[in-house]
């Protein structure tokens, strides 16, 4: 599989303070790619790299094998949703958006019509006409879409598109990425995991500036023996111990207790030994308020990123 | 630097969106009420002295001719220090009360610019608005496209305050032709047109490395300024100091209204160098800085 990006020992310092520190992955061709982090982990500035906003300290991108220091080659074909950026207040919604498309190469007639498909898409058609100071901040998210969709661009990223939207905002701007028709590769960085493991195949996690996994997310979030326990109150030694003496147990690991992380022996029928944990908790008078399959990517997320 | 994506008509789709909406801007706005303001204000200054004597006088013409030569031509000799031959073209072959305006004017102007100028991306810079137009075009695009954007806006605004100041004249005064007034102002708004491109550049070069609208007024304020202070300043204590004036367009705006039409040239050749080399350094430093 050809990669839609490729990020090459990528480092980028603000000052004295590294942002990225010699990151190196590789985006899928028209994969749906997720790129994770906590704050401050430099996701931002990772986009802003592969936008060729910011000028990399050392390493490389290439963007359909083109480098993004010659960004002009890549006109029409790479777009972004940027974090924060402002359209310009006093300009009506529609001519900003006409302005995009031309400056893509369209025609000022075509530049019209794409410009109120883009705004009756993402649903601003009546804000057309009105300087961008009107839009709520869901409504600038929507338009900021809607730019980045406009001229069907093979490699489109979005930085953060539902943050700071309230859930109903939120969930209307995931409908809309997810009905657009891609056919190419969207890059989505997001702290919602739970969006990011329902719509990506791909995963990056960075952590400080570093990247500290890339993989599938099936692979992620594949069961390899583990399993979450939760109790009304905290399990005593004893207890501990009793569980940890179970056939097929390989440990108990403290998660955030009641919360207990159970690892089981991967030889092992993980139904039967999951039952006898229950058994011998019952005989010494103890019952679980719930048992999952640890395989959400939460999970993995945290316990890369702790 | 690299000039290989510079596209002419990206340059003119983004220079004439800028001049379209950079009335509705504050900045812009702000420009335009001051340079008409200030135009309005010099013009007045001159003309209506010269009204009130000619009210009061038994032969108008002449008393106003006597304000003109006893006060007004030792006073542009002191503020340009201007040569006998230039005064004479300026207060005697051509109308002295215009000279006076396009004169003073010409002092204000840079500082006006600024107003007008300082806010070509650092604004968008700021708030990243910029980032928008970045994957769609070459920053050389942006650059220059909005420069002249700004220029030309501020050619509209400087054609309608010497238009105004023609009427001015014609109507309030009542003591120049039509035709000296006129070809006198066409020629002080071709200097205007030309002393205002270095300033332009110059603006273009700071916005682009200040993220800051308001940094950016303050400090192209400060540049403008700054240096004719401190040659000012300088010279007084060390009289060969005064060449250093030579380093800024500022010292040259006279030889725009030159009656040698060598000097004028070089007037206009030297604004251009200028402008050529502060839209160089604003150029490159548009090109690497981060966005």
């Amino acid at each position: 599989m050809t990669a839609a990006i490729e990020i090459d020992g990528v480092t980028k310092n603000f000052g004295s303070t590294r942002a990225v520190d010699n990151v190196s992955f590789e985006v899928p061709e028209r994969s749906i790619f997720g790129l994770l982090g906590p704050n401050g982990a430099g996701k931002t500035t990772l986009f802003s790299l592969v936008a060729s906003f910011l000028r990399p300290n050392s390493g490389a991108v290439r963007v359909e094998g083109i480098d993004v220091r010659n960004v002009s080659k890549l006109r029409g074909r790479l777009s972004i949703l940027p974090q924060d950026a402002q359209f310009q207040a006093n300009v009506p919604v529609l001519e900003q958006v006409i302005f995009f498309a031309m400056l893509s190469g369209s025609t000022r007639h075509d530049a019209e019509k794409a410009a109120m498909d883009a705004l009756a898409l993402v649903g601003l058609e009546e804000q057309a006409k009105k300087g961008a100071r009107v839009l709520s901040h869901g409504m600038s998210k929507r338009l900021g879409i809607a730019q980045a969709f406009l001229g069907e661009p093979s490699v489109i990223l979005l930085d953060e598109p539902t943050a700071g939207l309230d859930p109903k905002a939120a969930r209307g701007i995931r409908d809309l990425i997810a009905n657009q028709k891609v056919n190419g590769t969207l890059v989505i960085s997001s702290h919602d995991l739970a969006e990011i493991q329902r719509m990506c195949d791909t995963v990056a996690i960075m952590r400080q500036g570093k990247l500290v996994e890339c993989a599938k997310v099936s692979d992620l979030t594949r069961n390899d023996g583990a399993a979450r326990l939760t109790f009304a109150k905290n399990l005593d030694d004893a207890q501990q111990a009793s569980i940890r003496g179970v056939a097929g147990v390989a440990n108990l690991v403290v998660d955030a207790a009641p919360t207990y992380g159970l690892v089981l022996d991967p030889e092992g029928n993980r139904e039967e030994i999951i039952a006898k944990v229950v058994q011998t908790l019952a005989a010494a008078g103890v019952v679980a308020r719930s048992i999952e399959d640890d395989t959400d990517l939460e999970s993995r997320f945290l316990e890369l990123t702790d | 630097m690299s000039f290989h994506g510079l596209r002419g008509p990206h340059v003119r789709l983004i220079a004439k969106t800028h001049t379209k909406y950079s009335i509705r801007g504050g900045t812009g706005l702000v420009f335009a009420l001051m340079a008409l303001l200030t135009g309005l204000i010099i013009a007045s200054i001159f003309v209506d002295p010269i009204n009130q004597a000619k009210q009061q006088a038994d032969a108008p013409d002449d008393i106003a001719e006597q304000i003109i030569q006893q006060v007004g031509r030792p006073a542009i000799k002191w503020a340009t220090d201007a040569s006998d031959t230039q005064l004479d073209y300026w207060m005697d072959a051509n109308p002295a009360l215009i000279t006076a305006f396009m004169l003073l004017f010409m002092m204000f102007l840079p500082f006006l610019v600024a107003l007008g100028a300082s806010n070509q991306l650092s604004g968008d810079i700021g708030n990243r608005g910029i980032r928008y137009q970045l994957l769609r075009t070459e920053r050389a695009n942006l650059f220059l496209g909005r420069m002249v954007g700004t220029y030309l806006f501020g050619l509209i605004i400087y054609l309608v305050l010497f238009l105004i100041v023609a009427i001015f004249f014609l109507v309030q005064l009542d003591f120049y032709s039509a035709g000296d007034t006129i070809t006198w102002l066409t020629r002080g708004f071709l200097a205007v047109a030309v002393y205002s491109l270095p300033y332009v550049a110059l603006c273009a070069w700071i916005s682009c490395a200040i993220d800051s609208a308001f940094g950016s007024l303050a400090l192209t304020q400060l540049a403008i300024g700054f240096w004719p202070l401190l040659v000012n300043i300088g010279a007084r204590q060390w009289e060969p100091f005064e060449n250093a004036g030579y380093l800024m367009p500022w010292v040259y705006r006279s030889w725009l209204f030159d009656p040698s039409i060598g000097k004028t040239l070089a007037g206009i050749a030297v604004m251009l160098a200028f402008t050529a080399l502060f839209t160089f350094l604003g150029l490159r430093h548009f090109e690497k800085r981060d966005l």
